[in-house]
């Protein structure tokens, strides 16, 4: 049999996944702080044959689009949206760290800010409880801070702030929040923010259906390669059976 | 099957969701007391094919994972408590918080129900009621025959009594407020109940302790912005539109593969 219709197979697989990854990234156009996954293709030698001729495609991850998104005023004082490419950190499970863009928090009923999930998000000292309060702000360069009832201004700790330096330092968990391949940086004193805003998703709906578009070309060739193989294949079976 | 294809359907079905949420502020917009919902999407489970950083060989490392998203929910809607404009009616009984907390009403229920709608009545045994008729809590009665009525930023009632001419306090008013308001359950008929969300509710006197003071002959608008609504609605409609953009895309290149092998 000729080896290449599997290469061909192989291609088209690749592209349909893809597309599934390109399919989240447009699912996901609307929710706040979304980055945006990237994908690549790797080479990758087919290894056990007579001589290496063969290489075939493998999809790889490209790491997460750090780039910022649109901000959107909503003028809620628990809404932050952080500048640059830094991160919030909230502690997921007992004692790990995850990282988010979304800063969209509130205050739990046990006094505690977290995120709209309910993970606790996490201050240069740990885990921020919230007295009762007549108003809370969070500063520009995220330190927190209540009036209480009776008025008087308490600082209650700054947000820990975490600035990845690539794109593929880091990568996505299971549940969607970012995670770093290795250490975790030390936390980012030049970090800012704006109160009163959320950051919009970061995925650009033209590029994507363009991606898209490209991908189903693509996945087309493959199965046409295919179509042909098996013309050129049926040809030659006929060819060996005439005799 | 093609992954995108369910990807994509989260997609259309999380913004045809959110289309009713924009829906339902809209119809509110001019609904007394009405808090705005908005929209909390959420990304679904990634399925790590590949976790970066593994090792693949002595020395190499795989330098990026794979990690394929499933797609989008909405994981939910969230009250937002921002202020309303003051309509000024000058009616004695239309009562607006200017700041923190909510009036407290006894829901027919039994559950202490909350409100931020102060346009109140006065039932026919003179007890200050909601529009629904529900009954202010605490209860406040106005003794038959009151002509002035007076309601302090600090929610003391008073009225004049007819013949003597006397201004006499008839009760206080007491306000509510939540760690998290946002967690409050709507019940409709503008009114909320508490919540493991919200957390009980801490109750005070208007002006004291963070919470607003009451301006008597107002009433608090909708908080809901057409125009900000209109352009939600629009960048919905667009998202919608890309989503299924993606579902015709995967459908044609299964289609295609179909016909072709």
């Amino acid at each position: 049999m000729d080896k290449a219709i599997y290469m061909a197979s192989q291609t088209a697989t690749n592209m349909m996944r893809a597309q599934a990854l390109v399919a989240n990234n447009m699912a996901n156009a609307a929710t706040s702080g979304f980055k945006a996954d990237r994908f690549t293709m790797v080479s990758q030698e087919i290894t056990g044959g007579e001589y290496g001729a063969r290489s075939t495609a493998r999809l790889a991850g490209g790491g997460v689009d750090l780039t910022a998104g649109p901000m959107q005023q909503t003028g809620r004082d628990l809404d932050v949206a952080i500048s640059g490419r830094s991160l919030f950190a909230v502690q997921v499970n007992e004692d790990q760290q995850a990282f988010t863009r979304n800063g969209d928090f509130k205050v739990s009923p046990e006094g505690l800010l977290t995120t709209q999930q309910g993970q606790p998000v996490l201050g240069e000292l740990g885990v921020i409880p919230v007295p009762v309060y007549e108003s809370i702000s969070i500063g520009q360069d995220g330190s927190v801070s209540v009036v209480p009832p009776g008025g008087g201004m308490v600082r209650l700790d700054r947000l820990k702030m975490v600035t990845p330096v690539e794109n593929l330092d880091v990568f996505k968990g299971d549940d969607g929040l970012i995670r770093f391949k290795g250490e975790v940086p030390e936390p980012d004193i030049t970090a800012t923010l704006q109160s009163g805003f959320l950051e919009g998703s970061n995925v650009n709906g033209a590029s994507a259906l363009v991606e898209l578009m490209n991908l189903s070309r693509q996945f087309e060739m493959s199965v046409n390669l295919m179509s042909r193989l098996d013309d050129a294949e049926s040809s030659a079976n006929d060819a060996i059976s005439s005799n | 099957m093609n992954a995108a294809l369910w990807v994509a359907k989260t997609g259309l079905a999380a913004q045809d969701k959110a289309l009713a949420v924009v829906s339902n502020n809209l119809a509110n917009v001019s609904t007394n007391g009405f808090k705005k919902d908005r929209v909390v999407f959420q990304d679904l489970l990634y399925q790590v094919e590949r976790a970066p950083g593994g090792a693949n060989g002595d020395d190499a490392q795989l330098p990026s994972g794979i990690q394929i998203g499933t797609g989008v929910k909405i994981s939910g809607t969230r009250k937002v408590f921002s202020n309303g404009s003051m309509q000024v009616t000058g009616q004695a009984l239309d009562v607006a918080i200017n700041g923190r907390g909510f009036f407290q009403i006894q829901r027919p229920d039994g559950i202490v129900g909350y409100t931020r709608d102060g346009q109140f009545q006065v039932n026919s045994d003179g007890a200050v009621v909601t529009a629904e008729g529900y009954l202010l809590e605490p209860q406040i009665n106005i003794p038959a025959g009151s002509s002035v009525i007076t309601i302090g930023k600090d929610g003391s009632v008073s009225a004049v009594e007819q013949g003597t001419g006397l201004s006499t306090v008839v009760g206080n008013i007491t306000l509510a407020d939540f760690a998290n308001p946002e967690g409050l359950l709507a019940m409709g008929g503008n009114n909320y109940v508490e919540t493991e969300a919200s957390g009980p509710p801490n109750i005070g006197t208007p002006s004291e302790i963070g919470l607003g003071s009451l301006e008597q002959g107002a009433v608090e608008n909708s908080n809901v912005s057409s125009v900000e609504e209109l352009v939600n609605m629009i960048t919905t409609q667009r998202a919608y539109e890309m989503n299924s953009k993606v579902i015709s895309a995967a459908d044609q290149m299964l289609s295609y593969l179909n016909q072709q092998l």
